[in-house]
C-alpha cells in the first residue's frame, strides 16, 4: 500500500497498482524503494485527488501505455472518442474538470489528461466565438474592427 | 462568486493539447475568442502548418523525417502558391529514349513508365519526375526491364516495389498476371504466387479492337477490368476481378453482360469502389438510359468462398439521357489511389502528401453527336460525397439504395460541357482536387476569320480546382468585396504577375434539356478555373500528378512542369 498526502494535508492509502497509474508516483516509488514514507503531493487537493484515484482504481488492471503507443498517437489522426465509463466519470463541473486536467498533468497520467483535454475540446466544438467566451468566462478584448478582420480571415473554413 | 476564466489560465502546453483535439473550424473560432488565444494559435508554427496543410488538402508525412516544421511549411507554401497560379518552378524537357513507339504508359507516385514492343516481347522504360517537395531533380530510371512476352496492360507501385503485367494471350484463354519486383524485374519476393490466372478474355467476333483493360494497384489489392470492345454482341461477358496480391486470394469476381459492363472502376477507399454504368432497363422509371454510379464494398474476409461478389452499397443516379443519344463511353477517374498510410512513403519519403480521403471524381460521358464529333460532358463530384452517402446507407437499412439525382446531385456535383475530347484517352488528368487538360485557341478569335488561318494556335492548359478552400467566395452579407479576384462567370480575370486567367465559379450552371439530357440539369459544386498558355509547339496530352503537369507528345518527347 502507498500513502499519499495532499496539499490540504489529507492522507490517502491506496494499492500500489492504483497509485502507479501516475508515472510521477511510480518513479518516486522506484526511487525510494520499499518504504512506508508518505508521498507528499503539494499540487493536488484532497477533493481532486479523490476523483483522480477513482479513475486510477477503475483502470488499474489495464496495461500502461508504452512510449511506442504515445509516439504512434502523434502521427495517428486524433479521435475525440471517450470511453463510456470515462465519459460518466468526467461529467463534473468546470472547476473540477480543469483541476483534474492540471492534476493529471502534474501526476503524469497521460490517459486521464487525454480524457480531460478531449472533453474540453468537445465543449468548444460547434460553438461560435461568443458562445465559447460565455462558456469559459473569457473577456472579449478585441476591438470591433479586429474582430471583423479575424472573422473575415477565418471565413474560408466555416463551411467545414 | 465571480466566475473565473479557468481555461485560459491553464499552462500554454495544456491549451495547445486541447487545441490539438479540435477540428479546423472549431480551432479558428476558438482563436477568435480573445487576444491571448489568437496570439497563441497564430504564433504556433505547428498549428499554422496544420491549418495550411488542411487548407491545401494535404497531410503531414512521417514526423520522424529530417525536415523541421518551418522547412516543411516553407515547402508547402511554395507548392500551394505554384498550383494556385500554375507558376511552375521548373520546366524539364525530356527526350525519351524509346526505340519504338510506346504501346502503353502508366504513371504512379512520381514516375512514368512506357511499354514498348520489343519483338517478341516487351520492354519497359521508367522515368522519374522532378519533385520540389522532396528536392529531387528527377531522372531516367537506372534500368529498363524486358520480358519475352507481349502485354495487354501493366501497372506499377514503387511504394511496394510492385510491377504488374498482364500477358497477352489468344482470345478465350486465361491471361497470366505477373507479379514482379520493379527493382529487379524478377518475381516479387513477397508474392506467394508469382503468376495469377485471370478469367478467360471474352472472345469477340465483330470488332477489330482488342479487349480493353483497366488495371489498378491499391495497396494490397490488384484490380483488373476486362471489357469486350465489341459493341454488337449482347452475350459476351466482361469481368472485374480483384486479388490480394501477396496471397493470390481472389477478393472480387464480378461478371457483366456485354451491355452492362462498365468502362472503368475507381476506388473510393481501400475497400469500396465505384463503377460508372448505364442503366438500359427498358421502360424503367428513369427512361431508357440513366447513367449511374454504383458503389460496392469488397468483402474483408479472405476466407470467403472463391469468386466472391462484392456488397452493393449504393447507386447514385445521374440525370436521364435522351433516348436517341448513343453513349460511346462513360468513364470515371480519380487519383491518387486511396491507400492505407502503411503503404505510403516507404520508397521516397516526402514531408507531406495529398490526403487521399477526399479526391475529386471526374466522370466523362462521350456520345456520338449529329456530326462525327463526339461531344463530351464531364461531371465532377467529391469522393466524400459518394462515400458519406454509402456510409449513411449502411446504417439506415430502410433508405433506398438508389439515390435520385435531385437528392444528391445539384449541390454536390458540377456538369461541364465542352471540348474535352482529349480526356477520353487513358491519361492521368485528374489528381487530388484538380483536373487539367489542353485547350487550343487562335489568338485572333474575335477578329476576322481571314486573319486567323495563318496564325498558329495557342495551346493552353485549363485547370479546374475543386478544393473548397481554393474557391474565392463572394463576401457574405453585403460586406465590402475583398477585391482578390472575386469573379463569378464572366471571362475571368487576368493576373499580370502570374500570367494566368482565373475565376471562381460558385453559382449554379445549367445544361438545357434537349441536346443530351431529358431535363434541364442544374449543378452547383464550386470550383476555380485557371487558364495558362504554354509555349510548346508539339501536340500533347496533359497528365498530372501531385507536383507536375506532364505534357506528353505522341512521339518521343515529354515536357514536365514542376510546381
Amino acid at each position: 500500500m502507498v500513502n499519499l498526502v495532499t496539499s490540504d494535508n489529507e492522507s490517502f492509502t491506496v494499492e500500489k497498482a492504483v497509485a502507479s497509474r501516475s508515472v510521477l508516483i511510480k518513479n518516486m516509488l522506484e526511487d525510494v524503494g520499499e518504504s512506508d514514507q508518505p508521498i507528499p503531493l503539494p499540487n493536488v487537493t484532497a477533493s481532486v485527488l479523490k476523483k483522480v484515484l477513482e479513475y486510477c482504481d477503475h483502470h488499474k488492471n489495464e496495461p500502461m501505455p508504452t512510449s511506442e503507443d504515445l509516439a504512434a498517437e502523434d502521427t495517428r489522426k486524433r479521435t475525440t472518442d471517450i470511453g463510456e465509463w470515462d465519459q460518466k466519470f468526467i461529467q463534473v463541473d468546470q472547476e473540477m474538470l480543469f483541476e483534474i486536467i492540471l492534476a493529471a498533468n502534474y501526476l503524469d497520467i497521460k490517459p486521464l489528461l487525454d480524457v480531460g483535454c478531449k472533453t474540453v475540446a468537445n465543449m468548444i466544438k460547434g460553438k461560435t466565438p461568443e458562445e465559447i467566451r460565455k462558456l469559459f468566462n473569457i473577456v472579449n478584448d478585441f476591438t470591433p474592427e479586429e474582430e471583423a478582420q479575424i472573422k473575415k480571415e477565418n471565413e474560408w473554413a466555416e463551411d467545414r | 462568486m465571480a466566475a473565473r476564466a479557468l481555461l485560459i489560465a491553464l499552462p500554454k502546453e495544456l491549451i495547445l493539447q486541447i487545441i490539438g483535439e479540435l477540428n479546423l473550424s472549431a480551432l479558428l473560432r476558438f482563436s477568435a475568442a480573445c487576444k491571448s488565444l489568437h496570439h497563441l494559435i497564430s504564433s504556433s508554427a505547428p498549428i499554422q502548418y496544420r491549418i495550411e496543410l488542411e487548407r491545401a488538402g494535404y497531410i503531414d508525412g512521417p514526423t520522424a523525417g529530417p525536415l523541421t516544421i518551418a522547412q516543411r511549411r516553407a515547402r508547402l507554401q511554395n507548392h500551394s502558391r505554384a498550383w494556385h497560379g500554375l507558376s511552375w518552378a521548373l520546366s524539364t524537357d525530356c527526350k525519351l529514349k524509346l526505340d519504338s513507339d510506346f504501346t502503353h504508359y502508366y504513371i504512379s507516385s512520381g514516375a512514368i513508365a512506357f511499354a514498348l514492343r520489343s519483338f517478341p516481347g516487351t520492354k519497359l522504360s521508367f522515368y522519374e519526375f522532378p519533385s520540389s517537395i522532396s528536392r529531387n531533380l528527377g531522372l531516367e530510371w537506372p534500368f529498363e526491364v524486358s520480358f519475352d512476352f507481349a502485354i495487354w496492360s501493366f501497372a506499377f507501385d514503387q511504394e511496394q516495389d510492385l510491377l504488374v503485367l498482364i500477358e497477352k494471350c489468344i482470345n478465350g484463354k486465361n491471361p497470366r498476371v505477373h507479379i514482379i519486383s520493379t527493382t529487379t524485374g524478377m518475381p516479387h519476393p513477397s508474392a506467394k504466387v508469382h503468376v495469377l490466372e485471370a478469367p478467360p478474355v471474352p472472345s469477340q467476333t465483330q470488332s477489330v479492337l482488342g479487349p480493353a483493360f483497366w488495371l489498378e494497384i491499391v495497396g494490397d489489392t490488384i484490380a483488373l477490368l476486362v471489357r469486350v470492345n465489341d459493341r454488337v454482341s449482347t452475350t459476351r461477358e466482361s469481368y472485374l476481378v480483384m486479388w490480394q496480391w501477396v496471397t493470390g486470394f481472389v477478393r472480387v469476381n464480378m461478371t457483366f453482360l456485354k451491355y452492362e459492363a462498365p468502362d472503368t472502376f475507381s476506388f473510393l477507399s481501400p475497400t469500396t469502389f465505384a463503377l460508372p454504368t448505364i442503366s438500359r432497363r427498358r421502360g424503367a422509371a428513369y427512361g431508357d438510359k440513366t447513367p449511374m454510379i454504383e458503389i460496392y464494398q469488397v468483402h474483408n474476409d479472405d476466407t470467403h468462398p472463391l469468386y466472391p461478389l462484392p456488397i452493393h452499397c449504393a447507386t447514385f443516379l445521374l440525370p436521364p439521357i435522351r433516348k436517341n443519344i448513343h453513349i460511346v463511353e462513360f468513364l470515371g477517374r480519380s487519383d491518387p489511389p486511396p491507400v492505407q498510410p502503411s503503404f505510403r512513403s516507404q520508397h521516397r519519403p516526402r514531408p507531406f502528401h495529398f490526403a487521399t480521403e477526399d479526391r475529386i471524381f471526374c466522370f466523362s460521358l462521350a456520345h456520338a453527336g449529329t456530326v462525327l464529333l463526339e461531344p463530351l460532358a464531364l461531371m465532377f463530384t467529391h469522393s466524400s460525397t459518394l462515400s458519406n452517402y454509402a456510409k449513411y446507407l449502411s446504417v439506415d437499412r430502410d433508405h433506398s439504395r438508389h439515390i435520385p439525382w435531385e437528392e444528391w446531385g445539384p449541390s454536390n456535383a458540377r456538369w461541364l460541357e465542352g471540348d474535352f475530347a482529349d480526356t477520353s484517352d487513358y491519361a492521368c488528368y485528374v489528381y487530388g482536387s484538380r483536373f487539367a487538360h489542353k485547350v487550343s485557341s487562335s489568338p485572333g478569335e474575335d477578329e476576322d476569320d481571314s486573319d486567323v488561318i495563318s496564325t498558329p494556335e495557342t495551346q493552353m492548359i485549363q485547370m479546374f480546382d475543386f478544393n473548397p478552400y481554393a474557391v474565392e467566395h463572394k463576401a457574405k452579407n453585403g460586406n465590402a468585396e475583398g477585391g482578390q479576384g472575386v469573379n463569378e462567370e464572366g471571362p475571368g480575370k487576368y493576373d499580370v504577375a502570374l500570367e494566368i486567367t482565373h475565376r471562381s465559379i460558385t453559382s449554379p450552371s445549367v445544361i438545357a434539356a434537349g441536346s443530351l439530357f431529358v431535363d434541364d440539369v442544374y449543378s452547383a459544386l464550386p470550383y476555380r478555373e485557371v487558364l495558362k498558355s504554354v509555349d510548346y509547339d508539339e501536340d500533347f496530352s496533359v497528365l498530372m500528378d501531385e507536383e507536375n503537369l506532364i505534357l506528353l507528345t505522341p512521339g518521343d518527347a515529354m515536357r514536365v512542369y514542376s510546381m
